[in-house]
């Protein structure tokens, strides 16, 4: 199963493609501060889906759930299934 | 006030709507004409909602909420999705977190293209229809659900172009912009502004004219006579 390293790189070229290159902290807010889209936050589901096995139609979805790296890895360890 | 002395006093440019209108009782303005009202009226637009939207997150700000801002440099989207989200971000984020996230997350899981189309559809044709029909209530309890649906053709029109437009510019691969200001911004915000302005015209006047006088008053832009 991938880690936080792997989140952290994944979130981090989805940053950079939107012309995003300042630092980023485990903790800083992704979606609800604008640094990320709505079309992004579909990629992080589609990481999380295909890299963790999550199923957001059956846990629901919040965009707090993947709002930082930290959110995200949390929601990896309660929900996630070894791919 | 200003603007409207100017653009529409002194230099004697329609409305759209002023525009349509002539159109559709067979006394069209000039081309040029045409052209010159659909391109302010996308400026004029681009200008009430921003000033809408600053107003309100002006407010919200000062009320010490760190509120997104609503409108964000629309010009200078090189894609369709781009100056959707820049335009008018609360009523697109509404519109996704209402109908996108819901459809994308539960059909065509199998299928990645697919998905994302069908879940753009879900927001973009269904949930902005949806919105703008039950919005004006009044129409409908005044000429009844049949009468109101079929003066909305216009506008359903315009909710299945824009949600094919947004599949496509979604689907499309986003790589490395060109590093040239002509062909890295320049070109693209000019298509993205033209399909805009162009699709602006089914949405003229709202309700008043059926499909048949705005496509007329769309072809007419091309010189061509329908």
């Amino acid at each position: 199963m991938k880690g936080k390293p792997e989140i952290h790189e994944f979130v981090k070229s989805l940053l950079i493609n939107n012309g995003d290159d300042g630092p980023l902290a485990d903790d800083d807010s992704l979606l609800l501060s604008g640094r990320l889209q709505s079309i992004d936050a579909v990629e992080i589901v589609l990481f999380l889906e295909e890299n963790f096995g999550i199923d957001f139609a059956v846990i629901g979805f919040d965009k707090d759930q993947i709002d930082s790296i930290d959110a995200i890895y949390a929601m990896t360890q309660t929900s996630g299934k070894p791919s | 006030m200003l603007w409207n002395s100017v653009f529409h006093g002194y230099l004697m440019i329609p409305t759209l709507d002023q525009a349509l209108a002539m159109s559709v009782h067979r006394t069209p303005v000039a081309w040029n004409l045409r052209w010159e009202c659909l391109i302010l009226a996308f400026f004029e637009l681009i200008l009430s909602i921003s000033v809408m939207g600053h107003r309100i997150i002006a407010c919200c700000r000062m009320a010490g909420f760190n509120a997104l801002r609503n409108t964000y440099r629309p010009l200078s989207s090189t894609t369709i999705s781009e100056f959707f989200n820049r335009f008018y971000y609360y009523f697109k984020e509404l519109l996704v977190d209402l109908f996108f996230y819901p459809t994308f997350l539960r059909y065509w899981k199998g299928h990645r293209r697919m998905r994302m189309a069908f879940a753009t559809f879900a927001a973009a044709f269904f949930g902005n229809a949806f919105f703008h029909f039950t919005r004006d209530w009044q129409i409908i309890r005044d000429d009844g659900l049949w009468k109101a649906l079929a003066n909305y053709q216009a506008l359903l029109f315009y909710c299945v172009i824009l949600a094919t437009a947004l599949s496509i510019s979604q689907l499309r691969k986003r790589g490395p912009r060109h590093p040239g200001l002509l062909r890295g911004h320049l070109l693209p915000a000019l298509g993205v502004g033209l399909f805009y302005c162009l699709l602006s015209v089914f949405e003229a006047s709202e309700r008043m004219y059926p499909l048949t006088e705005h496509l007329r008053f769309f072809a007419s832009l091309f010189l061509i006579q329908i």
